[in-house]
């Protein structure tokens, strides 16, 4: 454990995310808020936690992420690195010069348990090199790795020709890897490569995680995500600068933020996250896995389910919002509902799956974009997305 | 049911490894772990005293509490305990100590005469503190020294004394550069290292450290310093221990994690290996058990747990490959056989750690008896295959999950190729059928390979369904019966899910009744002729609404798609292919366990070695 701390953590927090851009609009993916926290956060956490002290946060802007690097103080000394060109490759090349030896590359979209990075923790005291991989069914989308035996990486591959492959893991967003791998990347001007070149010289040992694990890639994902998180919460807070009215019902682990308001008669069921300065209107009923960001407002004889509200957003009275995504400053007028079983010939990608009552739901609500706009009394389809 | 762990270095033990001497316990009993985790202590002699901490709670729980690091020293002895007399609490945590303070024993076993020494010591004055079996030894040993027994007399005296099952390290303060043991029944291995001597439990306690083991044997005892080695023997006298040195092959990487989340995930992925080097050393070493079984009479085959499924296997086996007269029975039961054993008679023996109490019991009756044993196991050397008349050995490697995964494919394997060499010289089975039997086992290594791979992910994602639930079934015919029992075992001990296997057309006879929506249904599909009277068993799962998984060969897409969730597998006779089978259980039971949030590696209550009756 000795050498941990002297050991580099890249934090790739670039990526805009193509998929994702309805949400961020052009903004870092890794700055979208998940329980009054930016993503990225959660993985600065993590290293924080395993005792790293030295990190490359890698982003397209500098300015966007200082708050974030100053709010780390002295507990994780964040350092800020442009990154020179788009894609993963431009990324990696950008901590050349800051990383000579060994270091950790982690995604900054990733959210995950700390004990998926301890693997690598593992790896590193043995002074071997290693890579975090997860079963995942839809690798598609992935950067994954085929295996030859449990201790060795047959190649790793950008995503799999065929829909519904089996035999690949996705690679989880973390890696133990030798600072050449820097020059690898240059040389072969892609990552996959530059990976499976590594993995023959130095043979990256797979690290099978089997805990919760969410690469954030379309905005649905938010909503797993948020599951994850708030399910670590175990006890009801409620600031002291909140107003929350008697006649309301607080009920479950619910974290109500400071400058929050909730009106009478309101109903929250736990695990929730009301965020600063939030305000749910009366009789309105906030169910299970919703996360309001903050400086929302919530609207009389609504409901909300499982839901991510980013900040700013408004939802109108008499709405019903499940499974969807509310991007920041968005306005959602009254009486707007959102339909949100998705009919079983149509296939989505990762969507939220459920089971009530003996019966498998495929669920996916309505995407609201950044700064959109949603006129009243509208009727959204399942995966809806409104720009 | 406890791991015990002594070393003695040549000097202090930082100067020697780098470290403090606590952490070198503290690692060593680590790797104890899965001989218990009630509560767990050390003693180590320090500067003229003998320094004693302890615990109830997991090595790394109490780690701060015990401020293991803080300790340095040059000897030092450590317990991980499994509860058997007395509660699991601080003052029962070993080691115990005498009135003075002077001597300090950690145990592993129960000594059955200790209410009655109890008693005896109580009236000489001696004041006990805890409700454990093991305090009468070190009161036991303050007995005799005081009147002036040296420590090895002590001992001598106290192995005459004791009735039970016992492994002891003690250390006495007067002599600071000695750790004395004693065995009988329970397993002692002393490790020999390069400026330091271990004894302990199993040899992961120490493999970092030294590969070069001497397993001691019953009526074992002694002691250990950096420069000498004695070991004494209560019938024999002194035992000339050099000719015992062992080297194991195990490699300490071979007991780490590598890299996996637990240590069940591991060994699951261990299989293809574990396979292929049982597979390839089976077969030089089978030939005695081979004529030993083809001349029984009749065959009884005996083991615990999961053993036991790989019995119940192994009587199928016999039964319809072999023609031979075989059963299996639950080796705890074992007191009912005793009027039928008898000369002609074979008895197989099953066990992963060769140590299970019940079955080297069985062993003991059978062989009284007249009955030839034949002793399956993965551990070598162990007390079964040594009491036992031949030994066949699994390679599966150390097995620290307490759900046992690669044992247990691996015991399908060894029986499987003892059944077709029996089969060939019996000749009753067609040549063919044997031969092709054969190259379908070469195959098995990779073909696990290739379950694991092509299932997990989403065998993972099933995993997310069952979570919530609260009873399954596991259903099969034939072969899969036995599969399908060590499946809901699997589920029950790791995921806490309770689950039942049964015969499925035992179904409408009384189980069926509990089936309502959405109860999970687990089926294990051959490609025998069990196959549609099997998929009528399904139809009638699904008739009321169960939730149904179902293993099938793969090359009938019909079949998958009458169930709820399909698994294909590899399409090979159903001998072989049972080996493969029990792996998807495994992972379901396993991913089940880490979706309700549970460690798959230390379910509660369980120990990984049960040497307890």
């Amino acid at each position: 454990m000795v050498g941990v701390r002297r050991v580099p953590v890249v934090v790739l927090a670039g990526g805009v995310g193509e998929r994702i851009r309805v949400l961020t609009g052009g903004r870092p993916k890794a700055l979208l808020s998940l329980a009054g926290r930016y993503l990225v956060e959660y993985v600065l956490d993590n290293i924080a936690e395993l005792g790293f002290t030295e990190v490359y946060l890698v982003v397209g802007n500098p300015r966007d992420f200082e708050d974030v690097a100053a709010r780390y103080g002295r507990r994780l000394r964040v350092e800020l690195l442009q990154q020179s060109r788009p894609e993963i490759e431009g990324a990696v090349e950008s901590v050349r010069g800051a990383v000579g030896g060994d270091f950790l590359l982690v995604y900054g979209d990733v959210v995950a348990s700390v004990d998926m990075y301890r693997e690598l923790v593992d790896l590193l005291a043995r002074g071997e090199y290693g890579v975090i991989l997860v079963p995942e069914e839809e690798v598609e989308q992935y950067t994954v790795a085929r295996m030859r035996d449990s201790t060795t990486v047959e190649e790793f591959s950008r995503g799999v020709e065929t829909p519904g492959a089996v035999g690949y893991y996705a690679v989880g967003g973390a890696y133990l890897l030798p600072g050449e791998f820097v020059d690898l990347v240059e040389a072969y001007g892609s990552f996959t490569e530059a990976l499976n070149a590594a993995n023959r010289k130095y043979r990256l040992r797979p690290c099978i995680w089997s805990g919760w694990w969410v690469d954030v890639e379309y905005p649905w994902d938010l909503l797993r995500a948020t599951l994850y998180i708030l399910h670590k919460l175990d006890r009801a807070i409620v600031s002291s600068s909140a107003r929350v009215a008697h006649t309301s019902t607080i009920d479950g682990v619910v974290v109500i933020d400071e400058g929050a308001e909730v009106d009478h008669h309101a109903v929250i069921k736990g695990p929730a996250y009301i965020g600063r300065n939030c305000y749910i209107g009366s009789h309105t009923l906030i169910r299970s896995y919703v996360s309001l960001e903050g400086d929302n407002v919530v609207g009389s004889y609504s409901e909300v389910v499982w839901s991510s509200v980013q900040r700013g957003a408004t939802i109108g009275s008499r709405s019903y919002i499940g499974f969807s995504v509310v991007g920041e400053g968005s306005t959602v007028e009254p009486g707007v509902i959102t339909l949100n079983v998705v009919p079983e010939q149509v296939k989505v990608s990762r969507p939220v799956r459920m089971e009530r009552r003996g019966r498998e739901y495929v669920k996916v609500g309505a995407v609201i974009g950044r700064g959109a706009r949603v006129k009243a009394y509208t009727v959204l389809k399942p995966c809806e997305v409104v720009e | 049911m406890c791991g015990i762990v002594g070393v003695v270095c040549n000097g202090l033990c930082s100067k020697q490894f780098g470290k403090p001497i606590g952490m070198l316990i503290k690692e060593c009993l680590l790797n104890l772990e899965y001989r218990g985790y009630d509560s767990v202590g050390f003693a180590i002699y320090s500067s003229g005293r003998v320094v004693v901490r302890k615990s109830r709670g997991k090595i790394l729980e109490v780690e701060r509490k015990l401020g293991f690091d803080e300790f340095d020293g040059s000897l030092a002895i450590g317990h991980t305990r499994w509860a058997t007399h007395g509660e699991p609490t601080d003052y029962n945590a070993h080691p115990h100590v005498d009135c003075s303070g002077r001597i300090a024993v950690v145990h592993n076993g129960i000594i059955h005469n200790y209410l009655e020494l109890k008693e005896y010591l109580k009236a000489r004055g001696h004041v006990f503190r805890s409700e454990t079996d093991t305090e009468v030894v070190p009161h036991l040993l303050e007995e005799l020294t005081g009147r002036g027994y040296s420590a090895l007399d002590a001992l001598r005296e106290l192995v005459r004394t004791l009735r039970g099952a016992y492994a002891l390290a003690i250390v006495f303060s007067h002599e600071p550069g000695r750790i004395y043991f004693v065995r009988n029944v329970s397993p002692l291995v002393i490790g020999i290292g390069d400026g330091a001597v271990f004894v302990a439990s199993d040899i992961p306690a120490f493999l970092r450290y030294t590969n070069r083991v001497v397993v001691l044997e019953d009526g074992d005892f002694g002691y250990v310093s950096p420069s000498e080695i004695y070991v004494e023997n209560s019938v024999k006298g002194v035992v000339e221990w050099r000719g015992r040195v062992r080297v194991v092959d195990w490699t300490p990487d071979m007991v780490a994690k590598e890299g996996y989340p637990h240590y069940m995930l591991k060994e699951i992925h261990e299989q293809p290996t574990a396979l292929r080097n049982t597979l390839a050393s089976i077969a030089l070493e089978v030939g005695e058990a081979v004529k030993v079984v083809a001349k029984a009479n009749r065959v009884f085959l005996t083991a615990c747990g999961t053993s036991y499924h790989a019995a119940l296997v192994g009587e199928y086996l016999l039964n319809t490959l072999c023609g031979l007269n075989a059963t299996s029975f639950i080796a705890s039961e074992y007191l009912r056989y005793r009027k039928v054993f008898r000369e002609g008679d074979v008895l197989v023996a099953i066990s992963q750690s060769g140590e299970t109490i019940d079955t080297l019991m069985a062993v003991r009756e059978a062989r009284k008896r007249g009955a030839r044993v034949v002793a399956v196991a993965n551990v070598l050397f162990s007390a079964i295959p040594r009491e036992s008349d031949v030994a066949i050995y699994t390679r599966a490697g150390p097995e620290i999950a307490v759900a046992a995964t690669k044992t247990f494919t691996a015991q399908l394997a060894v029986l499987l190729y003892l059944a077709t060499e029996v089969a060939k010289i019996l000749g009753s089975e067609d040549p063919d059928h044997l031969g092709e039997l054969r190259r379908e086992m070469t195959s098995l290594p990779e073909l696990a390979g290739a379950v694991i791979l092509q299932h997990e992910a989403r065998i993972r994602r099933l995993a997310e369904k069952l979570r919530d639930k609260t009873n399954a079934f596991y259903l099969g015919r034939g072969i899969g019966v036995p599969i399908s029992m060590e499946g809901a075992l699997k589920l029950k001990e790791i995921a806490y899910i309770h689950a039942e296997a049964y015969p499925a057309g035992e179904s409408k006879h009384g189980p069926i009744a509990l089936v309502e929506e959405g109860f999970p249904v687990l089926f294990a599909v051959f490609d025998d002729e069990f196959r549609d009277l099997l998929m009528g068993n399904v139809e009638e799962m699904r008739a009321r609404r169960a939730f149904t998984v179902g293993l099938v060969p793969r090359g009938y897409p019909d079949l998958a798609r009458r169930f709820d969730f399909a698994v294909e597998m590899p399409r090979l006779t159903p001998y072989a292919a049972a080996v493969l089978y029990a792996i998807p259980y495994q992972l379901v039971a396993y991913y089940t366990s880490v979706a309700r949030g549970l460690d798959p590696d230390k379910p509660r209550n369980l120990a990984k070695t049960v040497t307890v009756e």
